[in-house]
């Protein structure tokens, strides 16, 4: 066969895989709009839901993802990045870091549902928290961990030894050096994971069904240890359990805002590494 | 000063690495009362746990092969929508797109990585189940096909932006000196790249099969959920996430079937460590062969 | 310098959070002298009870109830570790759990709150119109496949079913698979474990061969699109529909059972108001007819407002 011919086949091929995966994105989007973007107004999500789910809005719902999310962020955020400087500038004893790597690289492939299990068996149960905010929080927290860490350590590995040398002969203590020259440089990176992370614990479905997440519940979560709702539990709920010629209008628009959350913080996070990407050459 | 920051470091570390591997505590300590139990129980043993073909937690019988299989027939499935097309795609990315094409391409599956999988799941079960039912004139569109091809459109992204970064490690030298000798770009790719990436590629492929191993929401809401043991792709099936999302509630107790779950848990935690470490293996050989 | 992106995105985020949390706790004030009482259970009762508590909290000024389903095994499973302050329930609670109960130190009350059928569903195209027991026995414990084995047309069954959490679940394989008696059967491992009623309806609703079991509230809703199936207990008594509320309140409807609330203890304060609002028949009772199920007979409702005290 002309090998002109080959070529052009085979890149015929690979250019229709190309776009056969751009017409999936494509549909699905295009689907949860068509049917969620008619739900999405003020009131839906500014008001909770009523009359069996059919009428009403997702606010519940919507704040205790933003709950989640906040927690996630105050607990899981801080603790991975300190351990991944902990592990990147102070640990010396190349057999630890080892052991670091691979625990931290094993556990980010971990199904969530394992994670769920961790949640129900260890705080919803022997802690004794109840399918609460605080239990779904912390199971979140636990899922995310490893992908903050991972993240957080490439960003400053990437940074080049001459830096930290340079500071340190100028005298600079070795906090000084992380706290003035290391981390402001690794910012964008650790910050593309920590969106991508937040993301994560924003999508999230099945740790908040292993933990429990309400159905229904009057107001709103008044502690830490009351029941709560999500967003992504709430699409699960109406798909499975509700009757979808009714809860269409609540489900679809769920889906819709949940899809522009998450896809919105990913691609900042996107945008914010290409940035980084091209400014830092070392 | 320094030295205090060292130490509250320290700490720090010390209370993440405790609680990452307190991951594996709580899980096998939940798992092992059932591997135990397995033995003074009359209707289940050990042998019986993991190769009985009847799971009916009701009456206490916990075989979980059908789990186990219909986990591996919707992967397996899945695995052969996405491989062609996942690599289709990131030859089509990586060498042939223009620089402008690929500006869109790539944050497009970017975004298709993120999607939360209970939307992959809505779509399966809501918006694909019933064009199954009547293309493939099958009883119920909620099957393994159904749950496969939603898993490949999640896998898809993974694989891409893995074997891309495969692709791209393969030194421009050695195309170079490809093209200097005559060959033309789709000769260069398949005797020169493609084989030159292959072993991270393969290692993308892995960790891939590996997500959907132990993805939970779309096998749950799309493949019917039904734990028999079949190998015909248009029956539906029953995946050990899918198992273990419906039946916890009312494993409170510390039963028998509450902590048969944590050892599904532990089987699947044990089979993404595997694939983790066999993609590692394979992903090493390629980054040592070029630097 | 492109801190200023990332000061931006550290921004945003921070301002949503903090909207949200200042939002959420602003919005919570009204709520926050309230009384909660926790719900979880059944499936088949969900929208049920949530309708009630929707009507509940809105009436009462010192209680609010949330409601969570699970399945009715989880409902009772959660009362005795004392996870719950109510547990609802679509049948009555099995000696092995009214025994861990004992053992827990919890006094299970027990409220019967409505009367539901079973319904056997079927989609509108099939033409089967009448099942007896042993037959919708054979179905799902998969001895038929094919519906002209029951005389409808050439069609394989498909089967649609509940998760084994469920009430309605266990309901079924007592009553109709026999499960621990003579003649018992065990489901077929090809029915479909659905998570909900409203799930299967939808299912039977699509798939032509499609057989389920829903509550009759469930059924009625899909009138139009799917057909309710007459039960006969043998070739030659009766055929009863779950449609006919006096076939259901007389039993003469073989799948006819009670919905349940339980409580630990004989309820007082909050939870004591929120039993009466469901067993009144201006609350609770005329909201089961609203919900398509069946309200409780006056003897029996009498019976069960008494235990309140």
């Amino acid at each position: 066969m002309n090998r002109k011919l080959k070529q052009s086949i085979y890149f015929g091929l690979f250019r229709v895989s190309g776009w056969a995966v751009v017409a999936a994105i494509a549909v699905l989007i295009g689907y949860l709009l068509f049917y969620g973007i008619g739900a999405i107004n003020w009131e839906f999500l500014t008001q909770a839901p009523r009359v069996g789910m059919s009428k009403g809005g997702i606010f519940p719902q919507l704040l205790g993802t933003i709950y989640l999310m906040a927690l996630v962020l105050i607990i899981s955020i801080p603790i991975g990045i300190l351990s991944a400087v902990y592990l990147v500038e102070y640990q010396k004893n190349k057999f630890m870091k080892g052991v670091w790597r691979v625990v931290v690289h094993n556990l980010a492939g971990v199904p969530s549902v394992v994670y769920g299990l961790l949640g129900l068996g260890l705080f919803v149960l022997l802690l004794d928290m109840g399918a609460s905010l605080i239990a779904a929080g912390l199971t979140l927290s636990i899922l995310v961990l490893p992908i903050i860490i991972a993240s957080t350590r490439e960003a400053l590995i990437a940074i080049p030894p001459s830096l930290r040398e340079a500071s340190i002969a100028l005298g600079a203590t070795k906090w000084q050096t992380v706290r003035h020259h290391i981390l402001p440089y690794a910012m964008p990176g650790i910050l593309t994971g920590v969106i991508l992370s937040l993301s994560r614990a924003a999508g999230e479905t099945a740790p908040i069904i292993l933990v429990g997440a309400a159905y229904y519940m009057p107001g709103l979560p008044d502690s830490l240890f009351s029941a709560f709702q999500a967003l992504p539990y709430h699409i699960y709920a109406l798909a499975t359990q509700t009757r979808v010629a009714l809860t269409g209008q609540s489900l679809y628009g769920s889906a819709l805002v949940l899809l522009m959350l998450v896809v919105g913080m990913n691609l900042v996070a996107i945008m914010l590494r290409n940035k980084y990407r091209k400014k830092y050459r070392w | 000063m320094d030295l205090l920051t060292h130490f509250i470091l320290l700490i720090i570390a010390g209370i993440s690495f405790l609680v990452l591997v307190l991951v594996f505590y709580t899980l096998i300590s939940n798992a092992l009362p059932s591997f135990i139990n397995f033995g003074n129980n009359e209707v289940t043993d050990l042998w019986n746990f993991l190769t009985g073909d009847i799971w009916r937690p009701n009456s206490d019988i916990y075989g979980i092969l059908p789990l186990v299989l219909g986990t591996l027939l919707v992967s397996l499935a899945a695995s052969l929508i996405a491989i062609p097309i996942g690599i289709g795609c990131t030859i089509y990315i990586s060498e042939i797109a223009h620089p402008k094409v690929r500006g869109i391409l790539k944050p497009a599956i970017e975004i298709l990585a993120g999607i939360p999988s209970v939307v992959y799941g809505l779509f399966g079960l809501l918006i694909l189940s019933p064009y199954i039912r009547d293309i493939f004139g099958v009883g119920s569109g909620t099957n393994a096909l159904n749950g496969a091809i939603m898993l490949a459109i999640m896998m898809i992204p993974i694989m891409v932006s893995l074997s891309e970064d495969a692709i791209n490690a393969v030194p421009r030298s050695l195309r170079e000196a490809s093209y200097a000798l005559g060959a033309n770009r789709w000769e260069t790719m398949r005797s020169i790249v493609l084989p030159a990436a292959l072993s991270g590629i393969v290692a993308a492929i892995i960790l891939s099969i590996g997500r959907a191993v132990g993805e939970t929401m779309v096998v749950l809401m799309c493949t019917g959920n039904s734990p028999q043991v079949t190998g015909n792709i248009l029956d539906s099936v029953q995946a050990m996430t899918s198992a273990i999302a419906i039946d916890v509630g009312e494993v409170a107790g510390g039963s028998l079937h509450y902590h048969v779950l944590f050892a599904i848990g532990m089987i699947l935690f044990l089979f993404t460590l595997a694939i983790n470490m066999i993609a590692d293996l394979i992903a090493a050989r390629y980054s040592e062969a070029y630097r | 310098m492109d801190r200023k992106i990332m000061y931006a995105a550290i921004a945003v985020i921070a301002v949503v959070i903090i909207a949200g949390l200042a939002v959420g706790l602003g919005s919570n004030n009204n709520a926050q002298n309230k009384t909660n009482v926790t719900e979880i259970g059944s499936d088949t009762m969900l929208e049920l009870m949530q309708m009630c508590a929707e009507d509940f909290n809105a009436e009462s000024t010192t209680v609010s109830v949330s409601i969570t389903g699970g399945g009715s095994g989880v409902g009772i499973t959660k009362l005795i570790q004392g996870e719950t302050d109510v547990a609802q329930a679509s049948r009555a609670m099995t000696s092995a759990e009214a025994q861990n109960a004992s053992t827990h130190g919890v006094e299970a009350v027990e409220f019967k709150v409505a009367i539901d059928g079973i319904a056997i569903i079927t989609n509108g195209a099939n033409t089967v119109t009448t099942l007896t027991l042993d037959q919708l026995a054979n179905i799902y414990n998969g001895t038929y496949t094919n519906w002209n084995q029951v005389g409808g047309p050439d069609l394989a069954i498909v089967l649609y079913g509940r998760q084994p959490t469920s009430g309605t679940y266990q309901y079924f394989e007592e009553v109709v698979l026999k499960k621990g008696k003579t003649g018992a059967s065990e489901y077929s491992s090809t029915m479909k474990q659905q998570t909900g009623n409203q799930q299967i309806l939808s299912q039977v609703e699509q798939d032509p061969g499609a057989i389920g079991y829903v509550g009759v509230g469930y059924a009625k809703q899909g009138e139009g699109s799917v057909d309710v199936l007459n039960i006969q207990k043998n070739d030659t008594s009766i055929a009863y529909n779950a449609l006919d509320e006096n076939a259901v309140l007389n039993q003469s409807y073989s799948l006819s059972r009670y919905l349940y609330l339980y409580t630990n203890g004989v309820p007082t304060g909050a939870v004591k108001d929120w039993i009466a609002y469901v067993l009144s028949t201006d609350g609770g009772q005329r909201i089961v007819t609203d919900a398509g199920f069946y309200p409780l007979p006056s003897a029996v409702q009498q019976e069960m407002i008494s235990k309140l005290g």
